[in-house]
């Protein structure tokens, strides 16, 4: 079962360049995703037109059975985004003024808009900041906000764009470690990243764009040694004959 | 439903508010008296945002102020701060952005025009706020004109000078979302 | 700013924490009112109000001392300049300068109300969340629809949540700038320029994502509403306040 069906989608932005080309994928229900490629690749662009925050020229995008342009909304609490920047994606002027955002936005009645931020909170280790302002947390912290402020809408699909930008070490494998425990959960998860080795260990599917095109679809394993013909620096372990290492451990 | 247009418009003004808020604490050291930045963006507010989203910026910071969030210089709020003595330019700045956003509307980006425009926006706030000055002093007008006013003309020029290249340079960021062709949201036709 | 100053929210669990925002919003404005009629009696009674809720709200009076200096000299000019150019009967005269009675009492009243004023905001400032703040003002601007008080009310959320964002930055700039010695430029144009432009920039493309990032998380006109405890204390309070302004004006 697909969650999200692509098929053929071709967009052009207002100043006419081309941003994504006659692109199609279909991805599963509990699929680990990672959508790879060098800067200004596409990644970004494709994943705002998951739920419709861009609408393409050409094609048609469909989650859960039904076709984006028709139910955006529906799109959007079925996927949850999180954005590369955490500083112009924090609404809220506390912690948990940020988690009740989404679920006030589906104007859920309070009980459930309270208890959904707590399970939030508690999910990304946030509850003892929740009177904090966003403003005073760490980077590594800012980030699991951001996530618990998606996850707070209770979405299947959970989608990242570069959630490791800016992160030290412990900060990038606190984030990893809960986007896997995630994925354990049961959610479908996309994350696009322009390299590799932090996340790639993780991952069921590898698919990378290169100029507004799919260059290539498979399992990692596959892909791994021919990536650095698009841009992305293979992870260094390969150059020893090591499998790739998670990050975790 | 909101227009993606006018939740963007919404956002600019909700920032541009906090943009004057932070513009108390900036300031250009230029001989004896600073040149603070805090007018300069209300000017710009008017230029930018036109006139009725530059006055609901404007409107929005004084309200928050005066319910008691800290968004006044040095974060003090509350009622306390409009009452006071510079209270009477906090009130200009919403006349003047709005004046200055109905005539760069019509400017047409003319620089003349929005010179002008920003000069009776300049002069509106003064129009507040030196008889409140003289008013809580007990001054007579023509000393408060004297510590109300006159130090503030030679910034007030370098501020509308160099207001024009700024909103030059800014417009073209607003034309259009960067990555978004505007589209219309939630089913309805923008 | 927000959090540097000691008008920030401190979170705890006092009556004045718990008190219902909208009875606390009446309660200034009426005792801001109050004050403004009020005479040396009246005033007396507030400032006694004041320093009570001062301590209640352990904000210690020297860092209330070190944040308010700038209005503190604003007052002592206001009261300096009303002292003198108040006609009247002469208290003392230097050159041409001259101290009138009058001057000097008037001076004193309107300062003195004036720093009520401003305590009793920081009273509200220091007890209550923003987002209460904002439900209040969008429940008091419920009768004017054409206000749109949810619009409102989201426009002030972002305002208080981007100030700390905006001041950050500006100051990330003006260091950089600093580190490249914009200093040796005079020309203040050219500095209001290079100040101003990329910080506006900066904000509106921060004004770009964030509305993809609300749209992505369905914002819209509906929300949740926002849950009310008008309890007996409340009431209790708003009879008590509405009495006490009346006392303060009155005498
Ligand atoms: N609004 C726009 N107008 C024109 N070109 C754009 C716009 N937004 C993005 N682009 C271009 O489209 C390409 C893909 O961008 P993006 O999806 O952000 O790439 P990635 O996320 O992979 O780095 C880039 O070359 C970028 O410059
Ligand atoms: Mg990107």
């Amino acid at each position: 079962m697909n969650i999200i069906e692509i098929k053929n989608i071709t967009h052009r932005f207002a100043n006419g360049r081309s941003g994504l080309n006659n692109i199609s994928m279909d991805i599963a229900r509990g699929q680990f995703v990672v959508l790879a490629g060098a800067n200004g690749s596409g990644k970004t662009t494709l994943l705002r037109h998951f739920n419709g925050l861009m609408t393409p020229q050409q094609g048609v995008i469909i989650v859960d059975g039904v076709n984006v342009a028709d139910d955006p909304v529906r799109a959007r609490r079925t996927i949850g985004m999180v954005f590369q920047d955490t500083d112009t994606q924090i609404v809220g002027e506390t912690v948990y003024d940020e988690v009740a955002f989404g679920p006030e936005n589906l104007c859920w009645p309070r009980s459930v808009v309270n208890k959904a931020v707590q399970t939030a909170l508690d999910q990304m280790g946030l509850v003892h900041l929740s009177d904090q302002s966003p403003h005073l947390l760490s980077g590594g912290e800012r980030r699991r906000l951001t996530i618990a402020g998606i996850l707070a809408m209770n979405p299947s699909v959970l989608v990242f764009d570069e959630p490791f930008a800016n992160l030290d070490y412990p900060g990038v494998r606190d984030v990893l470690r809960r986007i896997v425990a995630l994925h354990q959960e049961g959610h479908t998860i996309v994350i696009a990243a322009h390299d590799l080795e932090k996340v790639i260990a993780h991952a069921q599917r590898l698919i990378i764009l290169s100029k507004g095109c799919v260059a290539a679809d498979g399992a990692p394993n596959e892909l791994l040694p021919s990536v650095e013909d698009f841009d992305i620096r293979r992870p260094i372990e390969l150059s020893f004959g090591h499998a790739v290492q998670s990050w975790l451990n | 439903m909101e227009t993606r247009h006018s939740l963007r418009m919404m956002v600019f003004a909700s920032l541009m508010a906090a943009l004057i808020a932070v513009g108390s604490y900036l300031a250009v050291p230029v001989g004896p008296v600073p040149i603070v930045l805090q007018n300069l963006f209300v000017l710009l507010a008017g230029l930018l945002l036109g006139g009725r989203w530059a006055a609901a910026s404007v409107a929005v910071f004084l309200l928050a102020g005066a319910c008691g969030l800290p968004v006044f210089a040095n974060g003090t709020a509350g009622l306390g701060r409009l009452i006071g003595p510079t209270g009477g330019y906090l009130i200009g700045y919403l006349a003047a952005a709005f004046l200055v956003g109905i005539m760069a509307e019509k400017a047409n980006q003319r620089v003349a025009l929005e010179v002008l425009a920003m000069v009776i926006g300049s002069m509106v706030v003064y129009a507040f706020g030196v008889p409140w000055l003289a008013l809580v002093t007990g001054m007579p007008l023509d000393k408060a004109i004297a510590v109300g006013l006159y130090p503030f003309l030679i910034g007030d020029a370098f501020k509308i000078a160099a207001a024009i290249p700024i909103s030059r340079a800014v417009r073209p960021l607003m034309r259009t979302m960067p990555g978004i062709v505007v589209a219309p949201i939630n089913g309805e036709r923008a | 700013m927000a959090e540097l100053s000691v008008f920030a929210y401190r979170q705890g669990n006092s009556a004045a924490h718990r008190l219902d925002p909208r009875i606390k919003l009446i309660s200034i404005s009426l005792l801001s009112a109050a004050i403004l009629a009020a005479q040396a009696a009246g005033l007396f009674v507030a400032t006694g109000l004041i320093i009570g809720a001062t301590i209640y709200c352990r904000v210690s009076l020297r860092q209330i001392g070190h944040e308010l200096r700038w209005l503190l000299f604003m007052l002592a000019a206001v009261w300096g300049i009303r002292a003198l150019v108040t006609p009247g009967e002469t208290l003392f005269s230097w050159s041409v300068f001259s101290v009138s009675r009058t001057g000097v009492l008037t001076g004193a009243i309107i300062c003195w109300r004036w720093v009520i004023i401003i305590f009793l905001g920081l009273t509200v400032s220091v007890t209550t969340r923003t987002e209460d703040i904002r439900a209040a003002v969008e429940w008091f601007l419920r009768p004017f629809p054409w206000l749109s008080p949810h619009r409102i009310g989201t426009m002030i959320g972002l305002l208080v949540r981007f100030i700390p964002v905006i001041l950050t930055h500006a100051r990330e700039m003006g260091a950089a700038q600093r580190a490249r010695c914009v200093e040796n430029r005079k020309n203040p144009i050219y500095r209001l320029r290079v100040l101003g432009l990329p910080l506006l920039r900066r904000t509106f493309v921060t004004a770009d994502h964030l509305t993809i990032a609300m749209e992505a998380r369905c914002y819209g006109q509906g929300r949740t509403a926002y849950a009310w405890h008008f309890g007996r204390e409340d009431g209790i309070v708003l009879v008590g306040m509405v009495l006490l302004s009346s006392v303060i004006s009155f005498c």
